[in-house]
């Protein structure tokens, strides 16, 4: 089994992934002037003052741990659109729910660095909220690795994210050794 | 579903999305990919443009500095965990792509590549075999005790491409038909997949699909 575990890349770390998510898309808006930026990502113009403008999430965590922005939650991590959303997952019990690939990696930087700006949004209700949709997601990864057997060659898996695809790496493995390839 | 830019341009951001793509198809699939040559050279000159620019800021865009800074390292964390990929894999299948076999896949590998490839599976060669067998007579030794002891038949083998990987379709593919004849419909834009390696070679080669 050793030698089939290395058939494909090892599973991304915790780390890895969390910088994958920095290249997300997160609105900020300046506390100060930030001056324009010429990042080989492309060219952020100057941000006066409370003025908003997405930018890389890594960026926004760096500006932020300075004092120099306030995060902007995206909608889909209000409370309420969480609440939703866990409520359509407990609906289907076979299909997710179409959240972003990086949904828990933002969701949880935001809610260590960025407590603050949650505040009006309540980050206690967005964790409890979060904690669901999560367990709620893993639940029906469980049930659809339980039927897969040495029949099943492929599987179709819409709307998963990063964090939840990576959780399954070692499945596919073992799937090899199962088929007997 | 994942996001993706329809926009054909190829400025810089769009070379930085594709050392992500290449870095993570590099990870997960069982044989090594030809080496994007241009990407890198484009993305290395990249880097040196941006370490001029840091070096013309003034003593006042301290902040700036250290921005540019940090995107730096992850542009260059991103090149190397790409060349790291290639070198694992490259050590993992040292004896097939030595081997007639292996041509293929031989002419995947850069110059420095190849270096390192050959001095590995000589000094390789050197140290279990020479060492282990080559003065000895093993003569009383069954053949199968004497292979599992050597481990080579390990780096030997060629990647198992029939080995399952998760993909994520770029663009609304052709149904895939794979090698048990069962045929996988149309894969949406954005949709994940765990499918067999070899059917998506062709898929990958054009990018409607990246490993994930």
């Amino acid at each position: 089994m050793a030698a089939l575990a290395l058939a494909t890349g090892l599973p991304f770390s915790a780390e890895e992934i969390a910088f994958q998510a920095g290249d997300q898309e997160i609105t900020i808006q300046a506390t100060a002037r930030l001056p324009a930026l010429q990042l080989m990502h492309g060219e952020i113009p100057e941000i006066s003052a409370l003025q908003q403008q997405p930018v890389p999430l890594w960026l926004a965590l760096w500006l932020k741990r300075r004092g120099k922005c306030r995060i902007i939650a995206p909608d889909w991590l209000h409370p309420e659109a969480l609440e939703e959303k866990l409520a359509e997952e407990k609906r289907s019990a076979n299909t997710f729910a179409t959240t972003p690939y990086h949904y828990l990696e933002i969701a949880y930087e935001l809610l260590n660095t960025a407590e603050d700006d949650l505040e009006r949004l309540d980050p206690n209700r967005i964790r409890v909220a979060l904690a669901d949709l999560e367990d709620t997601r893993r639940a029906k990864i469980g049930r659809g690795l339980r039927t897969i057997d040495q029949t099943v060659d492929h599987i179709r898996l819409p709307d998963i994210s990063a964090t939840e695809l990576n959780s399954i790496r070692g499945h596919a493995d073992s799937k090899d050794g199962v088929s007997g390839v | 579903m994942a996001d993706f830019d329809d926009a054909p341009s190829s400025s810089t951001s769009d070379d930085i999305e594709r050392l992500r793509i290449v870095c993570v198809n590099e990870r997960f699939a069982p044989e090594l990919l030809p080496h994007e040559a241009e990407l890198i050279k484009r993305l290395q000159d990249m880097v040196e443009e941006q370490e001029k620019r840091i070096s013309e800021l003034r003593a006042d865009q301290s902040q700036s500095r250290l921005i540019y800074e940090l995107e730096k390292e992850r542009v260059m964390y991103r090149l190397s965990s790409y060349l790291k990929a290639r070198i694992c894999k490259i050590k993992r299948l040292a004896l097939y792509l030595a081997s007639p076999e292996g041509a293929d896949a031989r002419s995947h590998m850069t110059d420095k590549e190849q270096t390192f490839h050959n001095k590995y599976v000589e000094l390789y060669k050197e140290h279990v075999m020479l060492e282990a067998w080559g003065h000895a007579s093993a003569q009383a030794l069954p053949p199968r005790v004497k292979d599992i002891a050597s481990a080579a038949e390990l780096l030997a083998k060629p990647p198992n491409i029939q080995t399952h990987v998760f993909c994520v379709a770029t663009r609304a593919c052709d149904p895939i038909v794979l090698s048990s004849g069962r045929v996988v419909d149309q894969l949406a834009r954005g949709e994940v997949a765990m499918l067999p390696y070899a059917p998506l070679r062709p898929l990958l080669a054009n990018g409607d699909v990246q490993l994930c």
